[in-house]
């Protein structure tokens, strides 16, 4: 214990002598552990801490397709897994979607989520005021009831208790208050926050088999595991498969962290990855540091020994300084992580639930064991050559004003070398997406995007017949058409872009079709002048005309995409399609459009299927208005339109088609920039790696220097020299770390978009990047070495 | 081929500044074989340095063939150091970490001589001096003596003009150090310059000029170098090498 005082005592005193040392070193592994942390803090909060108890007994159940992957559930699906399973304590089902809410100041459309019996049981969150759910209001055709959030209630209601037995108009219909749930109550859902909760068992909005809509969550009772869950829920569907062949599909159960984190996972994976490459170069750089040091303190060392130190003295003594660096560098990483979390959340994904972080004892936690591991890391290597460090070499060295002793110079050269191939991964990483999120900013979404405003208009069923509902956008389109500003406009069921949409399957006339597999399409229904107001390219025949009305021929429209697939060096024009599971009723190919980027602007080709609402009337549609000028100046305008048809209709989702582009690219943003910064980072962190080494090796060398430059060296002698040996390092470092990156860039895969993990140009771009910025980096201390005057060779006589 | 007028060069140490040379007017024709005597610290190798253009800070004229070195920056003071000098430190100052046959090479590797040219260059001066059989060692597996016969060759290898040897046959056995001398004398019959830093009496005869340092001021030269030109060599005048 005393020894240990004694060797704190000696290493504060030994870091407050080297201060630029010091501090070069503590604010290296102060951004290694910040970084980690800070990425710790953001999944902590995305996946560990879950608002419930045993979240490791929490699964959710997603159905499985043969040929479109994982989807949502159906309530058909969800009522039988809940009444034939024995695995489940609770097994919960909820949908998110949203109403008109009229009543208030202005119609206004709302968040809403639709909850199976017993889903805020299942978390164990209760309400603030009021009371739950009864069983009884779980029941097909009970009584509307509704719970409120903390924040509708606050700011709709002014936190008034007596709206408790009030009825809502939600959609037209009455839903009596029954309670208010606190701020924070558990929300799967995509942003924004749900305002309100209804009961989903006592009118579910669809109840079909094969419309897949919701997301269901189970409690495994104790004892039960997840595979034999999934064994039991694989059997119970088994039997609805045969019972419902149509509908045929598998399940599959996942951890709830994995599907909370949904796309956020390979996103958060990769970064993890990256602050750890981070931390390991971070790592190699204060060992590099130490090591210079260790060589210059390697007579002390020597002493030390002579005056009877046995070697694991030395090596307390030398990672009881690690420690004290570690410790200092924690302190200052905790300051940065506040910053850097900061930064994180600003880039988040406006898609993305953005996560409530804590920074507490677990977060300072993992921070203190990084900080450990680092010093393992970075403490040892110098402390055990110190130990070795023999007197006699020690004498020698530091008499003859040699070069650093070979061993601690080639294993500062491993240490730089293993930084280069790791900031080069991280680099060719950082270019990859780099370069990906640019093809992302230049696709083209296949319409134009610029002055385009929409809008969604949900017509209550309850109020508005089908028909009603097409004469209200038919005046609706009419009145916005003749206001001033707007060029043209139009409306379809779900916008480009908008988080929305629809696919089903089709069946092509004459072709041998198989039930339940055919192919899917997304089905988009659009008003006569959705081409011309999106500006989407007619490409073959002809557009929805006023003639292809109810009771003519059934039309559609198909996009590039499709009839490439479906008529491969065919004319899909007079072509017939059977859409919307309606048996003997064909639709005639009239008209080709391009391709839309409809799901997002990185999803892949799909194919497209255009219906008139002409023919399929719907009621609840987005309006698109291309304005002259900026169309948000439009906005009130196009309210009044709607007020004035119907003063109790909201119009929700307004949003410019630009933003909507720009959430689009978001996701990829984010991570894209995150890359960036950590890229950034580990450039900045290897080229003061190569700095140091060379510094260092100039001051040693500066008197085998002085006697080149008297021999007759030229500047571009000694240039040559000094850049020579950091090339070599650079060399093996960059060639490591291609090899290296060839590997691990495979991973990233899934979120590169146009672009290949193992892209050549990329890789070479990163090389050069990396290389040059060594370049750089030694070439102020080649710059030194050449102002070494040859007298210092002299001097030492 | 060298004159130097009032050169003056000074140490600052912590109080103030100490001369370590003063007024040195000095004369050294082409083919001079010049010996430069004196006891400890009294400024030879600083002498030698300034001749060899190794050191910048000094004060006076310095006509070196018809260049002003004292115009010339770092860089031209160089270059005329690498086209014409051949130094032998005090101290060998061997380059640790390459062989002996690599010690010989580097200044060759400075001069602009093509691969095939160095290596006979090399071979040559082995050869000269002996050496052939250590041209593989490093200089720690060396003697001092054969360090510093090895510093001599190095200083020789690229065919100089001047040879500046500073004191370089200290560690040697006599007859090794006649060798030296010989061969100096060889190169000075030749046409090549040098001057010497010698305590040593019979390497001095070896030269045809002698030159005596005290306490920084050159003793026996003439005030006015002109009036010396004529009469060489000049007999050494106090010369009981000390130190
Ligand atoms: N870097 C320096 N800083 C201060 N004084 C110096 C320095 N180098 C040399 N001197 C001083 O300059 C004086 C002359 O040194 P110099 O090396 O020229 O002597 P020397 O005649 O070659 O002696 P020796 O015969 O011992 O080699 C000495 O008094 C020495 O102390
Ligand atoms: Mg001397």
């Amino acid at each position: 214990m005393e020894t240990f005082l004694q060797d704190v005592r000696y290493g504060v005193r030994m870091l407050r002598k080297s201060p630029g040392f010091t501090a070069v070193a503590v604010l290296t592994l102060a951004l290694g552990v910040g970084a980690n942390t800070a990425i710790f803090s953001i999944v902590d909060a995305v996946a560990l801490r879950l608002p419930f108890q045993n979240p490791k007994q929490m699964v959710g159940i997603e159905n499985s397709y043969s040929d479109s992957g994982l989807t949502p559930s159906s309530f058909a699906d969800f009522v039988d897994w809940r009444e034939q399973n024995h695995s489940f304590a609770q097994l919960v089902a909820s949908f998110r979607s949203s109403f008109n809410f009229t009543g208030g100041r202005e119609p206004e459309r709302i968040q809403g989520t639709y909850i199976s019996q017993d889903y805020f049981g299942l978390f164990g969150a209760r309400p603030l005021v009021g009371r739950a759910f009864l069983p009884a209001e779980h029941k097909k055709g009970a009584a509307g009831v509704c719970l409120l959030s903390e924040n509708f209630w606050r700011h709709e209601f002014a936190s008034d208790p007596g709206v408790l037995g009030r009825a809502l108009a939600l959609d037209g219909a009455a839903y009596t208050v029954v309670g208010i749930m606190p701020a924070g109550t558990p929300d799967f859902h995509a942003p924004p926050y749900s305002e309100l909760w209804i009961p989903l068992e006592a009118k579910p909005p669809y109840d079909a088999h094969g419309t897949n809509y919701l997301q269901v969550i189970g409690r495994l009772k104790p004892g039960t595991t997840r595979e034999s869950a999934l064994q039991e829920i694989k059997a119970i569907q088994e039997r609805i498969n045969v019972q419902f062949p149509p509908n045929k599909h598998d399940v599959d159960i996942q951890p709830l962290t994995d599907v909370l984190l949904g796309d956020t996972q390979p996103v958060l994976q990769v970064l993890l990855a990256a602050v750890g490459l981070i931390l390991l170069i971070a790592c190699a750089n204060v060992a590099n540091l130490l090591l210079a040091r260790g060589t210059g303190r390697a007579k002390e060392f020597a002493v030390r020994e002579a005056l009877g130190a046995k070697p694991w003295r030395i090596v307390q003594q030398s990672l009881t300084e690690s420690a004290l660096l570690a410790l200092a560098a924690l302190l200052a990483a905790v300051l940065l992580t506040r910053w850097v979390t900061q930064l994180f959340l600003g880039f988040w994904p406006q898609n993305l639930r953005q996560p409530d972080v804590v920074l507490d004892w677990r977060v300072a936690g993992f921070a203190a064991l990084v900080s450990l591991i680092a010093v393992m890391l970075f403490g040892l290597a110098p402390a055990v050559l110190a130990s070795r460090s023999n007197l006699n070499l020690a004498m020698k060295e530091g008499s003859r004003q040699t070069t650093g002793s070979t061993s601690h110079g080639r294993l500062r050269a491993i240490f730089v070398v293993s930084e280069m191939a790791l900031a080069l991964v991280l680099v060719i990483a950082s270019l990859l997406t780099l370069r990906s999120f640019n093809r992302l900013l230049h696709t083209d979404p296949g319409f134009n995007p610029g002055r385009l405003l929409t809008a969604r208009i949900a017509l209550p069923d309850n109020r508005y017949s089908e028909a009603a509902g097409q004469r209200f956008f038919q005046d609706l389109l009419d009145r916005i058409s003749i206001l001033p500003g707007v060029q043209s406009a139009a409306a379809a069921a779900y916008v480009p872009l908008g988080n929305g949409g629809q696919t089903g399957d089709f069946e092509v006339e004459g072709r041998f079709s198989q039930t339940g597999g055919g192919p899917f399409a997304e089905e988009h229904f659009v008003t006569l002048n959705y081409f011309q107001t999106m500006q989407i390219a007619l490409l073959r025949g002809r557009a929805f005309a006023e003639t292809d009305r109810q009771r003519m021929p059934k039309v559609v429209m198909i996009n590039d995409y499709m009839a490439r697939q479906l008529w491969p060096g065919e004319n899909p024009i007079g072509k017939r399609i059977q859409v919307l599971s309606a048996p003997n009723d064909w639709s005639e190919v009239i008209g080709v459009v391009a391709d839309v980027k409809a799901a997002g602007l990185n999803a892949p080709p799909a194919m497209q299927i255009y219906l008139p609402t002409l023919q399929h009337p719907i009621s609840d549609m987005f309006v698109v208005v291309r304005a002259a000028t900026d169309p948000e100046t439009l906005v009130p305008a196009i309210k009044r339109a709607v007020f004035d048809i119907d003063s109790q209709q909201p119009v929700s989702n307004i949003a410019l088609m630009d933003e909507l582009m720009v959430r689009s690219r978001s996701g990829s943003r984010s991570s894209t920039f995150l890359l960036a910064i950590f890229a950034g980072l580990a450039m900045l962190l290897a080229g003061v790696g190569i700095y140091a080494v060379m510094a260092y090796t100039v001051g040693q060398r500066a008197h085998e220097i002085g006697i080149r430059m008297a021999l007759g060296a030229a500047d571009w002698d000694i240039h040559k020299m000094v850049l020579g040996m950091a090339l070599r390092m650079g060399a093996w470092g960059l060639g490591i770390g291609l090899l290296a990156a060839l590997v691990v860039t495979r991973f990233l895969q899934t979120l590169l978009f146009g672009i290949t993990a193992t892209d050549a140009v990329t890789f070479a771009l990163s090389a050069v990047l990396l290389g040059g910025a060594a370049l750089f980096a030694s070439y102020i201390p080649a710059r030194r070495a050449t102002k070494v005057h040859p007298m210092v060779a002299l001097r030492y006589e | 081929m060298i004159q130097l007028r009032n050169i003056e060069r000074l140490y600052k140490t912590g109080a103030g500044a100490t001369f370590v040379l003063r007024r040195i007017n000095l004369e050294i024709r082409q083919g001079d074989f010049v010996t430069v005597m004196g006891p400890s610290g009294a400024g030879k190798s600083t002498l030698l340095s300034i001749l060899g253009m190794l050191d910048d800070a000094w004060t006076g004229e310095y006509h070196f063939l018809d260049h002003a070195v004292h115009k010339l920056d770092r860089k031209k003071r160089a270059d005329l150091n690498r086209q014409y000098i051949g130094f032998v430190f005090q101290s060998y100052h061997l380059l640790d970490n390459l062989t002996v046959y690599e010690n010989l090479d580097v200044p060759l590797s400075y001069r602009n001589i093509g691969r095939a040219q160095r290596a006979s260059m090399v071979a040559e001066a082995l050869d000269r001096f002996q050496i052939v059989g250590k041209k593989d060692l490093y200089p720690s597996q060396l003697s001092g003596g054969q360090q510093q016969l090895v510093g001599v060759a190095r200083a020789v290898v690229g065919n100089p003009k001047l040879i500046l040897a500073d004191e370089p046959t200290g560690n040697l056995h006599s007859s090794q150090a006649k060798d030296i001398m010989e061969l100096f004398k060889r190169l000075n019959d030749q046409g090549t310059t040098i001057v010497q830093v010698t305590h040593s009496e019979v390497n001095a005869a070896y030269g045809n000029r002698t030159i005596q340092l005290f306490d920084g001021w050159i003793t026996n030269e003439p005030k006015n170098p002109e009036v010396a030109a004529g009469k060489q060599p000049i007999a050494a005048i106090g010369a009981q090498p000390q130190g």
